[in-house]
């Protein structure tokens, strides 16, 4: 009985938030699309130059479907997107889904190796630290990582530039290598500067969640009840409390996926890496509306399923959360 | 050609002022060596079989040379991939290109052009066929398929034909001083006939293969083998798309390009100058820096009073204080690139006394309170505080009102309410807008009106050449404007590497004379 209760609550749980997840897809799609149509500027115009008499324009505009009324444009777009087409893009004739997967071979292993980065740094610091609570050790390395929130990425990514690419010139200073990842060397190498770039924000931010968390589990009764065993605290800590420590900073990770999208489009910009934020900022300068909106809307799409996915994850393990929407 | 400022402010509100300064179109960007307007030599022993890396800013959005807006896709494409009847080197001289060799008639209506022998890159041989089908596709009036600024340029043909199959004869319904140059823009290229796929494919006759396009990074061109002329210098040449400034600086001094084509802000240079293996290369573009005064309002209407402030502000340190010392003193609105260039710096020169003398003949011994409106242009901001200095000295005392470019194209550009502004025109040969009389200059001369009118209409470019020089120093003796600088086309080279264009005079990027050492 308890039990189909309790299978019950996970599935009526995942179904709110799986409304919770299309809802807000839906409404953000709606804004970027309207937003994206309140800017000055016309598309058909972009495409034909300034010259371009009142006949083409008007030709153009009834190609593409501009004269539709702004919701019948929204619902053809979204009816599309959601089954996977974006379209094509209005100036360049270019499958959006396409180059958008195109230049997610870019950016998704930026954003991995980022936060492979980040977690292999940030929890044995962060332990580290929580060990020596107090000390003057401890406290300054919790200093750094203050200062490693404080610092603007772009910043980070061109002072490593300087250094390393500039000064001593061994490693790239941008560009990905143009046969992708075929070459793959060449790739990580690309790579290296920019998630550097990318994880120290994130190590800064993840070693205090490590920090506060190793902390609490010092504090803990089996803790004390281990190191009773005969554990120093070190081993306690890898014994018991690593796990229960990591907890906390995955699901914080996890949410830091918008953050590392973000921080993604200014690397990318600083690094001159071909993925899809260098593209973003392109096709806005150009006002390739279409495309813009397809890409902000993936992006979001991308970001609401990783959050989804991991409130599911949470709702699976641990009951309590369930309750709360 | 009274479009010329309307253009690049339309596209500018159109987009975003700052973007399109650093893409280098206010500019006209792209770059050359003032004074010198010769192609920098190649050296005989440059290695043959060289990949150059090229970094420019902004990515062409699509191949489609004639139909899709943006400088970017002839930057790569023209006198690359796809060539015209004609081509213009980097000095300005107009010579063949597809057409071995061309005459008018002397009416100046007909011209007969001898097609090269030449090839496309599928394979196909150049007959007057394509040349045929190419400019009909221009002027069919139903089509939609090319720019309507190319349709415009071509707008004077009645009709192109083919006698034989390797010449070709258009007839012109008016003279067209303009038309040899247009044909060695984008609206001029000779496609296969019956191409279909502009947008992904370019099957030209040009020294250059397009080779890989990989999005978002890189256009790689690679040597045509069988091209019929010359053959490039380097196998392989890659345009590098960069879009941040600070990225494609770094990507010059970490040695990942051979060229960074273009210079944002001069300022930026200061890192290139402590390298040994760097040089920086400053050429010409049609950019004239323009201190505009409205001459139908007093006191700017009296000739004496534009002198004075003309003479009150002296170039060559303006040049070094807002432009880092680059870019030309021209003293008209004429670029070196121009076959009617004279330097007419000398005419009004700076002198301060003579200015303040010319103000109390003018009946403004104490001088007079003007207002200086400033667009959020880098070179107009740059130059606003010395320009207020300038004409302090001699009792001037300007107000400066920073404007938006939607406001300006609207008061100023359009209804002329204003004193003092400063705009560059970046149009080529566009001497002419001095000719409107209710273009913002608001300068209404017969005299000049008719040397433009008797250029338009000469039957010789010695004769139009000889007209316009004298419209230019008329321009200059009368002081309409002044002239601050002309914009250089400021480039950032690896010193092995020779043959670039150094200076910007059409759309074109050509590279088949580029090689490294």
């Amino acid at each position: 009985m308890r039990k189909t209760d309790s299978l019950q609550n996970l599935i009526w749980y995942l179904a709110r938030r799986f409304t919770l997840f299309v809802g807000s897809l839906v409404a953000a799609s709606a804004l970027v699309f309207l937003l994206l149509r309140m800017l000055p500027g016309d598309l058909a115009q972009a495409k034909l130059g300034i010259e371009a008499s009142p006949e083409a324009l008007a030709q153009t505009r009834t190609e593409f479907g501009l004269n539709d009324s702004l919701i019948l444009q929204f619902v053809k777009w979204l009816g599309n997107a959601l089954s996977g087409d974006l379209g094509v893009s209005m100036l360049t004739g270019a499958n959006i889904a396409q180059e958008i997967v195109n230049k997610a071979t870019v950016t998704l292993p930026l954003i991995g190796l980022a936060s492979v980065l980040a977690l292999v740094f940030a929890i044995p610091l962060g332990m580290y630290s929580a060990l020596n609570f107090r000390r003057r050790k401890g406290i300054g390395i919790a200093a750094i990582s203050q200062l490693g929130i404080a610092i603007p990425t772009f910043w980070v990514g061109v002072i490593l530039v300087t250094i390393f690419s500039v000064k001593f010139q061994i490693l790239p200073s941008g560009g990905f290598p143009d046969a992708g990842w075929s070459s793959w060397s060449g790739c990580l190498e690309s790579l290296v500067l920019p998630a550097i770039t990318l994880a120290l924000g994130q190590i800064a931010m993840l070693m205090r969640f490590a920090r506060s968390a190793t902390i609490e589990v010092l504090q803990q009764d089996y803790f004390r009840t281990a190191r009773s065993t005969g554990l120093t605290r070190g081993q306690a800590l890898r014994v018991h409390g690593v796990r229960n420590s990591l907890v906390p900073v995955v699901s914080v990770l996890g949410m830091q996926i918008a953050t590392l999208i973000v921080g993604a489009i200014i690397v990318e910009h600083v690094f001159a890496l071909p993925g899809i934020g260098q593209m973003l900022l392109q096709d806005v300068s150009i006002r390739d509306y279409t495309k813009v909106q397809g890409t902000v809307a993936a992006t979001t799409a991308a970001v609401f399923f990783v959050s989804f996915l991991i409130d599911a994850l949470l709702g699976f393990l641990n009951p309590k959360s369930r309750a709360s929407l | 050609m009274a479009k010329s400022c309307l253009k690049h402010l339309a596209k500018t509100s159109l987009i975003c002022a700052s973007l399109l300064f650093a893409t280098g179109q206010i500019a006209g960007a792209s770059a050359a060596e003032a004074g010198s307007l010769k192609t920098s030599s190649t050296k005989p022993n440059a290695k043959i079989n060289s990949t150059i890396t090229i970094g420019f800013t902004l990515e062409p959005v699509s191949l489609d040379i004639s139909g899709v807006a943006g400088q970017a896709i002839p930057q790569v494409l023209l006198n690359n991939i796809y060539e015209g009847l004609l081509k213009v080197e980097n000095s300005g001289k107009i010579v063949p290109s597809l057409a071995e060799s061309y005459s008018a008639s002397a009416n100046g209506l007909v011209y007969t052009f001898k097609i090269a022998k030449a090839k496309f890159h599928d394979g196909a041989n150049l007959t007057s066929a394509d040349v045929v089908w190419s400019f009909n596709r221009v002027l069919d009036p139903k089509s939609t398929a090319v720019l309507p600024t190319q349709k415009q340029q071509f707008s004077t043909i009645a009709s192109t034909t083919a006698p034989n199959a390797s010449t070709v004869i258009i007839t012109l319904k008016n003279r067209d001083n303009d038309f040899l140059f247009n044909l060695t823009q984008r609206g001029g290229v000779i496609f296969k006939s019956g191409t279909t796929d502009f947008a992904t494919k370019a099957n030209g006759t040009g020294p250059f293969k397009l080779g890989n396009w990989n999005r978002g990074n890189s256009i790689t061109l690679e040597r045509n083998e069988e091209y019929r002329g010359t053959k490039a210098l380097s196998k392989t040449v890659i345009f590098r798309y960069i879009l941040d400034a600070t990225a494609l600086s770094n990507a010059i001094l970490s040695g990942q390009i051979d060229i960074m084509s273009t210079v944002q802000k001069p300022e930026l240079l200061s890192v290139f100058k402590g390298r040994k293996d760097l040089k920086i290369s400053s050429g010409t573009t049609n950019g004239e820096v323009t201190l505009g005064m409205n001459n139908s309002k007093a006191p700017l209407n009296n000739t004496k009073v534009r002198q004075a402030i003309r003479q009150a502000i002296n170039k060559k340190a303006l040049i070094k204080t807002a432009w880092a010392g680059y870019g030309l003193e021209i003293g008209s609105f004429v670029p070196p690139t121009d076959a009617w260039y004279e330097d007419l710096s000398k005419i009004h020169p700076y002198d301060v006394q003579a200015a303040k003398n010319l103000l109390k003949q003018a009946g403004y011994p104490n001088g007079f309170a003007i207002t200086l409106d400033i667009p959020p242009a880098p070179y107009a901001e740059a130059s606003q505080e010395f320009i207020v200095a300038s004409l302090k000295k001699i009792g001037i005392n300007v107000t400066i009102k920073p404007v938006a470019w939607g406001e300006w194209l609207d008061r100023i550009f359009t209804k002329s309410n204003y004193d003092m502004t400063i705009v560059a025109h970046v149009e080529r040969s566009d001497m002419s807008i001095y000719a409107d009389p209710n273009y913002y200059f608001r300068y209404n001369s017969a005299e000049y009106q008719a040397l433009i009118k008797k250029a338009g209409s000469a039957r010789t470019p010695a004769a139009q050449a000889e007209s316009l020089k004298k419209a230019a120093r008329l321009l200059s003796s009368e002081s309409v404007s002044d002239w601050l600088w002309l914009i250089p086309n400021l480039q950032v080279v690896k010193k092995s590497v020779t043959g670039f264009p150094q200076n910007s005079v059409g759309d074109a990027y050509s590279v088949a004379a580029i090689a490294k050492d």
